[in-house]
């Protein structure tokens, strides 16, 4: 997946063909009352040369401990609650997600362009995520007091030479494997979800989801490797969110070596 | 920290997958069905197979709690200068997290009900206790304010200096139901200006 030759200190390995095929970076703040409908047309024109295309979601809602059932954030005065917004490029590759309490960024894999690596998707995360927080202020508004981080990757494992067929799964990921035997003649393994969450410390919480299914987009089979960190940045602040964002990163790259064959590591992903 | 895994909504939906079982024209009905689903999900927020409730702790983070309380103050204080209070609770927080010092969070909650309910009070002091508890002060002069501490249990605790006739000061210090609290302030003579 990520990582880097030798990483200041770090010693993390990148590699040549990760699996990656999404990557995700979002956080959710009090919501900005003073954005309305009118504005996001203002912010848009001001992206729109590297975003041209701009569509309509309903707005990701969070549900917290202890607080009623997640509802869409609304401002005096509105008569339609505000979607959320996406803004991308024209390959697709960088998309830009706006409600009235997220940010997010997702890198996608284009048809032609290379993985730009965590640092690179994090840096362009920041970058746009500065732009609209200066749109923000011009508003009258502040993206402030940060209510959660989350950091996603979704890695597509198709078949190589270490599986073919879902009984052979375990080669790529050892923890399902005692799954994947019970395929034979007589059963076959037809769809696999395995979910486990581990808890780094208090405010960071790591997410696998191994999947096996087939692709909704080409139709070929594929086991899915989804990792998402989660969590509260203790002082509910931006500086205490990049702080998060890197032990989350770490956290994800850590586990994913442990959830990965090391073979399949060298000889499909081949570090750098 | 507690764990209620969720549906990664912030993902797009290349990352769909269709299990294997399905024949194709179940497997186009399956897809309409799946649409018309995400859109019901994202609407009731029904938990999907992602998001099986592990339930992994029931301890409920501090950081989460602040944030609703803060969350909950902005929502009910809109204006501009009411905003003063939960950007006061917001820095105080980040002070003492900052120094390491330890913040009540059922005294931030109490603190938030407390203010909700009365958006009529003046604008108070507002300072962390040694014990990490949330005091305010109506200070009106020498000798004359109201003081409330939210101890984060049902008695908070009230304490006031009154002017009296005769250049007399009359003291209180004393602990009430925090539904009561303000009666009893007023029915003594303090203000909440």
């Amino acid at each position: 997946m990520t990582q880097g030759q030798e990483i200041a200190g770090i010693g993390r390995v990148k590699f040549e063909r990760p699996p990656i095929n999404e990557v995700a970076i979002g956080v959710y703040y009090v919501p900005v009352t003073e954005l309305r409908a009118e504005h996001i047309g203002i912010y848009w024109d001001s992206i729109r040369k590297r975003y041209p295309i701009c569509e309509q979601r309903f707005p990701v809602l969070i549900q917290s401990e202890g607080q009623p059932p997640a509802m869409i954030a609304e401002a005096p005065g509105e008569i339609f609650p505000l979607p959320r917004f996406w803004f991308s490029n024209n390959a697709h590759s960088i998309l830009i997600q706006i409600q009235r309490n997220a940010f997010m960024l997702n890198w996608r894999r284009g048809s032609s362009e290379g993985y730009p690596h965590y640092e690179g998707v994090e840096k362009d995360f920041w970058q746009e995520f500065e732009g609209y927080k200066n749109f923000v202020q011009g508003i009258g508004g502040k993206l402030d007091v940060v209510q959660r981080c989350e950091l996603t990757y979704v890695n597509f494992i198709s078949p190589n030479a270490f599986f073919s067929s879902p009984a052979e799964l375990g080669n790529v990921l050892p923890s399902v494997a005692s799954l994947c035997k019970m395929h034979d003649e007589e059963r076959k393994l037809v769809g696999l979800n395995a979910l486990a969450a581990y808890q780094l410390n208090d405010n960071l919480l790591v997410e696998s989801a191994i999947k096996w299914g087939k692709r909704s987009d080409t139709k070929e089979p594929v086991a899915v490797l989804e990792l998402k960190a989660q969590g509260t940045p203790g002082d509910l602040s931006l500086i205490g969110a990049a702080a998060w964002f890197k032990a989350a990163h770490n956290g994800i790259y850590k586990l994913f070596l442990s959830l990965t064959d090391e073979e399949v590591q060298k000889q499909v992903w081949r570090p750098l | 920290m507690s764990y209620a895994p969720s549906y990664s909504g912030l993902l797009t939906e290349m990352n769909v997958i269709e299990p294997f079982f399905l024949t194709q024209a179940e497997a186009i009905e399956r897809a309409i069905e799946i649409k018309e689903k995400k859109k019901l999900i994202a609407r009731q927020q029904i938990p999907n197979v992602q998001s099986m409730p592990l339930n992994l702790s029931a301890e409920y983070p501090s950081p989460q709690r602040i944030f609703n309380a803060i969350q909950a103050l902005y929502q009910s204080h809109n204006s501009p200068p009411a905003r003063q209070i939960p950007d006061r609770l917001t820095a105080l927080y980040r002070d003492a997290y900052a120094e390491n010092q330890s913040i009540v969070a059922d005294s931030v909650s109490q603190f938030a009900d407390f203010f909700r309910n009365h958006r009529d009070l003046g604008l108070p002091k507002i300072t962390l206790t040694p014990d990490g508890t949330l005091r305010v002060r109506w200070i009106h002069g020498p000798g004359n304010f109201t003081a409330i501490e939210f101890t984060g249990k049902p008695l908070a605790k009230l304490v006031a200096e009154i002017p009296r006739e005769g250049g007399l000061t009359a003291r209180y210090f004393t602990t009430e139901p925090i539904e009561n609290i303000l009666t009893a302030a007023r029915a003594v003579g303090a203000s909440f200006a």
